[in-house]
């Protein structure tokens, strides 16, 4: 199937009244690498598509649909408002090894030195390192709580970012056989640009490098993508490489504190016009 | 440019639904309950998710199934929301749709035939409706109305009926060549009229 063929049945595909061979056809086609313009067509169709659906009045489901999707989706629970974020399988592991090490040591300890005196101590000890280990509790706590402010500003100032008329989104594709996606939001002349993506898993050891790139210019760093908080990665592009319009942003993923030069572009998105 | 600026901020809000639902903070920056931020997702959207299973599987049991599952995905799956191909309301009714279709598709064709005698009329007076709702309705209506006929009707047995092209060809006689330039032909219009804005 070629790009023309499948824009032809673009309409039909995003129906879902293709027979199944065609439909197997035009979904094998998805998956080609290059294109001239399917995905695009794609995304016009399915939108047009979705809003035949307004054509219908509205049919408010009754309340027992809601009941039953917040409890599969386990939210009749109590609200966990502040979410540690969970460490890496390997530091949860070693944690895990060091803690019972630690116990076998005390265990050990404990079978030897039975004196009143060396247990007094022990209790000291053991009562220092519990305020210790409260006050990093404590400090661990702080920490998330300025993070979580930090990140609903960023998060107000997207919003803001998004909303401002002159703002456009630009969708950052998968290159080189990678996989994942971005969206850069780009406002020249405020000369703010945020690159988001939930669809990026951090990498141990490596970070994932923002580029600028103008006109036929060679790659310009522009900063890094964050993945502060939750499931999603946000970096802000340096706004000394918005003086002038961008012809293109990328992603690239390189060893820890990034390279001058990108290594291995991972998405790559062009501010057409 | 009204148009833009208001299609502009029910994306911002719809977006930002999306995010309190992902991480649990609201646009203001307050710490908000994710129930709540599913909850005003689900108002967005649930009435029109309703109504497309309920017409395409008449059978209202079955259509609220389907809403509740097109929730639980939308739950699953926010974080392959991408921004800037729909909105979240569009994610949900493609979504819902497709679920819907699944179920119609799955049943036998003499279960098609008896389900479709038997099917529940969706109700002709559905009462007060919001304003942007009858709007997004009189656009949708309007652009349908100026299809040629023929057209129009491969587009209501496609979409509101759920049928694959051969079965329209079937239905109205017509050679299976004839339906796939129709449906094109159709498909194209509607998106002019349309816009094609998720």
């Amino acid at each position: 199937m070629t790009c023309e063929d499948f824009q032809g049945l673009a309409g039909a595909f995003a129906l879902r009244s293709l027979d199944p061979a065609e439909q197997a056809a035009a979904e094998e086609h998805l998956l080609e690498r290059e294109h001239r313009g399917c995905p695009e067509a794609l995304v016009r169709a399915r939108n047009t598509a979705a809003l035949l659906a307004s054509a219908l009045p509205l049919v408010a489901p009754p309340e027992g649909v809601w009941r039953a999707i917040v409890a599969r989706t386990g939210l009749d629970a109590p609200e966990q408002v502040l979410r540690l974020p969970a460490q890496p399988r390997r530091a949860r592991r070693a944690l895990t090894w060091a803690m019972a090490a630690a116990a076998v040591a005390l265990l050990g300890l404990w079978g030897r030195e039975r004196s009143a005196r060396v247990r007094t101590e022990a209790e000291l000890v053991a009562a220092q390192r519990g305020a210790q280990a409260e006050a990093r509790d404590r400090a661990a706590l702080l920490a998330e709580v300025r993070t979580l402010r930090e990140s609903a500003a960023r998060e107000r100032e997207l919003v803001a970012l998004i909303d401002a008329p002159d703002s456009r989104l630009v969708p950052l594709a998968p290159v080189g056989g990678h996989t994942g996606r971005a969206t850069a939001v780009v406002n020249v002349r405020a000369g703010r640009a945020v690159v988001l993506s939930a669809a990026l898993a951090p990498e141990p050891g490596k970070d994932y490098q923002l580029w600028v790139i103008h006109g036929a210019g060679a790659p310009e760093p522009a900063g890094f993508l964050r993945f502060a908080h939750g499931a999603v990665a946000v970096g802000d592009i340096d706004p000394k490489l918005l003086a002038t319009a961008p012809g293109a942003l990328a992603v690239s993923l390189e060893p820890a504190g990034g390279r001058p030069t990108p290594t291995e572009v991972v998405l790559l998105g062009k501010l057409a016009g | 440019m009204r148009e833009n600026m208001v299609a502009r901020g029910m994306f911002a809000l719809a977006w930002s639904l999306l995010v309190a639902v992902a991480w649990g903070r609201g646009p203001g920056g307050e710490a908000v309950d994710r129930r709540q931020a599913l909850r005003a997702l689900y108002d967005l959207c649930s009435g029109k998710v309703m109504a497309i299973a309920l017409r395409l599987l008449g059978d209202r049991a079955e259509a609220e199934d389907v809403v509740q599952e097109t929730f639980l995905e939308l739950w699953r799956r926010t974080a392959d929301y991408d921004p800037t191909r729909a909105s979240p309301a569009t994610w949900a009714v493609v979504i819902g749709r497709s679920r819907a279709l699944d179920r119609l598709r799955a049943r036998s064709s003499a279960a098609r035939v008896a389900m479709a005698q038997a099917a529940e009329p969706v109700d002709a007076d559905p009462g007060p409706q919001p304003v942007e709702v009858r709007e997004d309705q009189r656009r949708v209506r309007e652009a349908l109305s100026v299809l040629p006929p023929e057209q129009r009707e491969v587009i209501e047995l496609a979409y509101f009926e759920g049928l694959v092209q051969s079965e329209i060809a079937a239905r109205t006689g017509q050679p299976l060549g004839t339906v796939k330039t129709r449906v094109r032909l159709a498909m194209e219009k509607l998106e002019l009229a349309l816009g094609g804005a998720g």
